[in-house]
């Protein structure tokens, strides 16, 4: 292609300009209008949580003086350490299958993500069982196993993006192996690895299940409990304010960790060099990864299975909580879609509304499960309805798919948009110049190229939803136990061989898309050359 | 009202500080070629964008067949204009089949007529035993063809054709020019192409304008610019010139080359073109053959004063004859060939 005439190039201020004047398949709407309903869906119910916290609380004044200073310090424990594990075995990971060549590297590369599928608390039963332990330390080994594929798989991709040719230009400079991991590929991985260790920092704060399970006392359970037990909404309004506090933190954290630093070099990308590794040190390598990926996968899958099939499945253990699941999932990611949808359309006009539809989506993901369904529940309660310990029919249903769809948007927009940039501007402005409107251009063109991508957001979504425990937990009408919300009742009396099988369903269930996800992702890397 | 099949009038239009068109006007005719022959960053492509309905104006209106679609406050969208547009990148639907691409803007007739019409276009540009095959599966020169029909198919009275051959080989523009000439000759339908290449456009164009810095320099027959152009770039743009800077007296200004009438006094440009340039080679001649270049019938000179100061001269001249490098030569000019322009 030529250079890109310079005039035709619109600036920022056209941008600006044009969003004024966007319909929106056909419909001319005011764009104050979209940007606010996108703002609304998540940000409302942070905005009544945070109302609810200036109300007066009955039991808030106790739980400050007894509980909250060690609820506080036991959740900023965890997450620090919990983090750095997780970043420490994903980084290292990601490292050895991207610079040597090892046994079982090419299955392990899309293998260590898999872990991904493994809901914490899920992976808590098994250990909590296996150990007989309970606690702090039982709760970072679940933490660190199940949630380092976030780091992996960031710090992979960043690795194999690098430039060979700033690999090789340091081995010419002298630098050995380890020289150039620390100082070449791992500061052009920082802000990859940042990223990563924020999702798993994220993961952390939001975390009910696990936590719960294993007895430690961390601000989301705190959340709960000034609720379910105490029936206090301000009091766990003001905990959950306190929690919001910490996240803001962990994001500001990871968007300071980037700052300053240029991403790229060369976007040529190449092969690279594996460097070929034997004897102790094959062992070692192959030890790691195989070591991590069967902590998190292998041993509580196992014996998870180990436990159902000794128990035998119990009556409507499955099937009921199946279809509630199902019903869920459908419900939910089609809200999600719908708003991933509108996002995602919004985000191709500009690069600034991209950044925005972006920005938005993800404060929402962000928002711990916890938080925006009690925010949620703030808000029926300042509107004067009548809100009880569980809510019951439609409005429970329709109060769930708001809250999946504020905390999943994020996940759905990402395929989305790809999927909506294989149709190019000048194909849609070709098929503009053969006389087809705005609704012809979507039916005809934008959603077939999109469709692919949209069915695989509609499964991540989906997923999402049915790992989904503390917002569920909260907001599901009265009898309506999904997989994760039965399988934790049984896990939470004690009786894990009847946990198991719901809770395997759920990771059968995540592993599709995790597979096709990283399995796809690693075969594409390898095509090219 | 206009008879054109498209017509701009004073169009203009900024981007923040930059004037992208600043007062073009050009019209096309049913049946001919006119090229827009610029620069990357001349205005080209956003002219054509805003012909098409894909930039709004800020002065000037557009006319499609003698219906006003685009001025300051109304832009007709571009789906709703009797035009037609051939892509840089060609944009085929990578879902849709060759026949698919071209039926997608016969949405108007019935199923039957519509694969019928299509595949009659395919045959039209020779494609069609392709029909059924996905753009990537087609050469960038059948892509091209493929664009080129599907553009035609809905009967457009004009065609906008952004560098349609910017990406192919250079031994398949020949053959593909002379496909889409007998194509769009037999459609009747005008065209606008957009180049770079000046070679390009003189062996399609039926008119050229010249756009730099988003003002029509000059338009014409390529004949007519090529003699007469009426500024230096507009002269650069239909092949090489040479020129001096030379000072201008009653009407006249001398140069190393002779005297040649000026219209204006002052500092001025005096320059002409390598194949215009004759010379012969003499031993107490005036310049010196300081570079030879090129294979086959003519081969370019680089000439200088004997002196060995002022600005080189280029001239073609025949093979045969061509004097060594070294040698002194005179060189001579036709008046007709000489173009002086204020500095």
């Amino acid at each position: 292609m030529t250079t890109l005439d310079p005039a035709a190039r619109p600036s920022p201020a056209r941008d600006w300009e044009r969003l004024g004047t966007a319909k929106l398949l056909g419909l001319p709407l005011k764009d104050w209008s979209l940007y606010a309903l996108l703002i609304a869906v998540p940000g409302l119910p942070v905005l009544f949580t945070v109302l609810a916290a200036l109300r007066p609380s009955a039991s808030f004044d106790h739980i400050a003086r007894v509980l909250l200073g060690e609820m506080a310090l036991t959740s900023l424990a965890l997450l620090v350490l919990a983090t750095l594990g997780a970043t420490i075995l994903g980084v290292i990971a990601a490292w050895f299958v991207t610079a040597y060549q090892f046994w079982g590297r090419t299955v392990l590369s899309w293998a260590l993500a898999l872990p991904l599928a493994m809901p914490a608390y899920v992976a808590a039963y098994a250990w909590g069982d296996l150990t007989g332990a309970r606690g702090f330390w039982i709760a970072t080994l679940v933490y660190v196993t199940t949630l380092y594929p976030y780091v992996y798989l960031a710090a992979r991709g960043a690795f194999e993006a690098q430039s060979v040719c700033a690999l090789e230009a340091a081995r010419l400079l002298g630098a050995g192996a380890w020289k150039r991991f620390v100082t070449v590929a791992l500061p052009l991985a920082r802000p990859a690895i940042a990223a990563g260790a924020a999702l798993t920092g994220l993961e952390i704060a939001a975390d009910y299940g696990a936590a719960d399970h294993l007895g430690v006392a961390t601000l989301t359970i705190g959340v709960f409990r000034a609720w379910f037990s105490m029936g206090d909404l301000a009091a766990a309004a003001r905990i959950a304010c306190l929690l919001l506090v910490g996240v803001l933190f962990l994001v500001w954290l990871e968007r300071k960790s980037r700052a300053g630093l240029v991403s790229g070099g060369s976007t040529r990308w190449r092969t690279p060099q594996r460097a070929p590794v034997s004897g102790v040190h094959q062992v070692l390598v192959t030890g790691f990864c195989f070591v991590i990926l069967t902590l998190g996968l292998v041993i509580p899958v196992l014996h998870l299975a180990n436990l159902a099939i000794a128990s035998g499945l119990p009556e409507r253990a499955l099937s009921k909580p199946l279809a509630a699941t199902a019903l869920l999932c459908a419900l939910g990611a089609s809200a999600t879609l719908v708003l991933a949808g509108l996002s995602a359309f919004i985000g191709q006009r500009s690069a600034q509304a991209s950044a925005f539809v972006r920005a938005v989506s993800l404060a929402g993901y962000a928002t711990p499960g916890a938080v925006t369904a009690l925010g949620i529940l703030a808000a029926l309660a300042l509107s004067g309805s009548h809100v009880v310990a569980a809510l019951s029919g439609p409005l429970a249903i329709v109060a769930l798919c708001y809250a999946y769809a504020a905390r999943f948007t994020a996940a759905g927009l990402e395929p989305l948009s790809a999927g909506l940039e294989k149709s190019t501007r000048s194909m849609r402005e070709s098929a503009q110049t053969l006389g087809a409107s705005r609704i012809k251009r979507f039916l005809t063109l934008e959603a077939p190229l999109a469709a692919p991508s949209a069915f695989a957001a509609a499964l991540i979504v989906a997923v999402e939803i049915a790992k989904e425990l503390p917002a569920t937990t909260i907001l599901r009408p009265f009898g309506l136990d999904t997989l994760a919300v039965r399988a934790h009742a049984y896990a939470a009396d004690e009786r894990l061989g009847a946990a198991a099988w719901p809770a395997l369903a759920i990771v059968l269930v995540a592993l599709i898309p995790t597979l096709l996800f990283s399995h796809g992702l690693s075969k594409s890397r390898a095509g090219q050359s | 009202m206009s008879a054109f099949a498209l017509e701009a009038r004073n169009l203009s239009r900024t981007f923040g500080a930059v004037k992208a068109l600043d007062d073009v006007s050009l019209s096309l005719e049913a049946g001919k070629v006119l090229a827009l022959l610029g620069q990357s960053g001349s205005g080209k492509s956003t002219l054509l964008r805003v012909l098409a309905g894909l930039e709004s104006l800020d002065a000037g209106e557009v006319y499609a067949d003698g219906r006003l679609v685009s001025d300051v406050r109304t832009t007709v969208p571009p789906e709703k204009r009797p035009l037609g547009m051939v892509f840089q990148d060609y944009a085929l639907f990578p879902h849709l089949t060759a026949l698919g691409n071209v039926a997608f803007g016969l949405g108007h007739l019935g199923k039957p007529e519509r694969r019928a019409l299509a595949a009659s276009w395919l045959d039209r540009v020779g494609l069609g035993d392709r029909g059924d095959a996905f753009p990537h599966e087609l050469s960038g020169g059948e892509q091209q063809r493929v664009a080129l029909a599907r553009a035609l198919a809905p009967n457009p009275r004009a065609i906008l054709m952004d560098e349609p051959f910017s990406g192919l080989d250079p031994h398949l523009r020949a053959d593909l020019q002379s496909s889409m000439l007998a194509t769009l000759a037999e459609a009747g339908v005008a065209a606008l192409i957009v180049s770079h290449d000046t070679e390009e456009a003189l062996a399609v164009a039926d008119q050229v304008a010249i756009i730099e810095h988003g003002r029509i320099l000059q338009s014409g027959l390529p004949s007519e610019v090529y003699r007469a152009p009426k500024s230096l770039e507009a002269a650069r743009a239909l092949g090489a010139v040479w020129s001096l800077d030379g000072h201008a007296q009653n009407g006249r200004v001398e140069t190393r080359l002779g005297t040649f009438d000026s219209p204006f006094d002052g500092s001025v440009v005096v320059c002409s073109r390598p194949e215009a340039t004759l010379v012969t080679a003499s031993d107490n001649g005036q310049f010196t053959v300081i570079d030879r270049r090129g294979v086959g019938r003519f081969l370019t000179l680089k000439l200088q004063g004997v002196t060995g100061d002022g600005a080189f001269i280029t001239a073609l001249v025949e093979a045969k004859t061509a004097p060594e490098r070294g040698q002194h030569v005179d060189l001579s000019l036709l008046p007709e060939d000489v173009f002086v322009f204020k500095a």
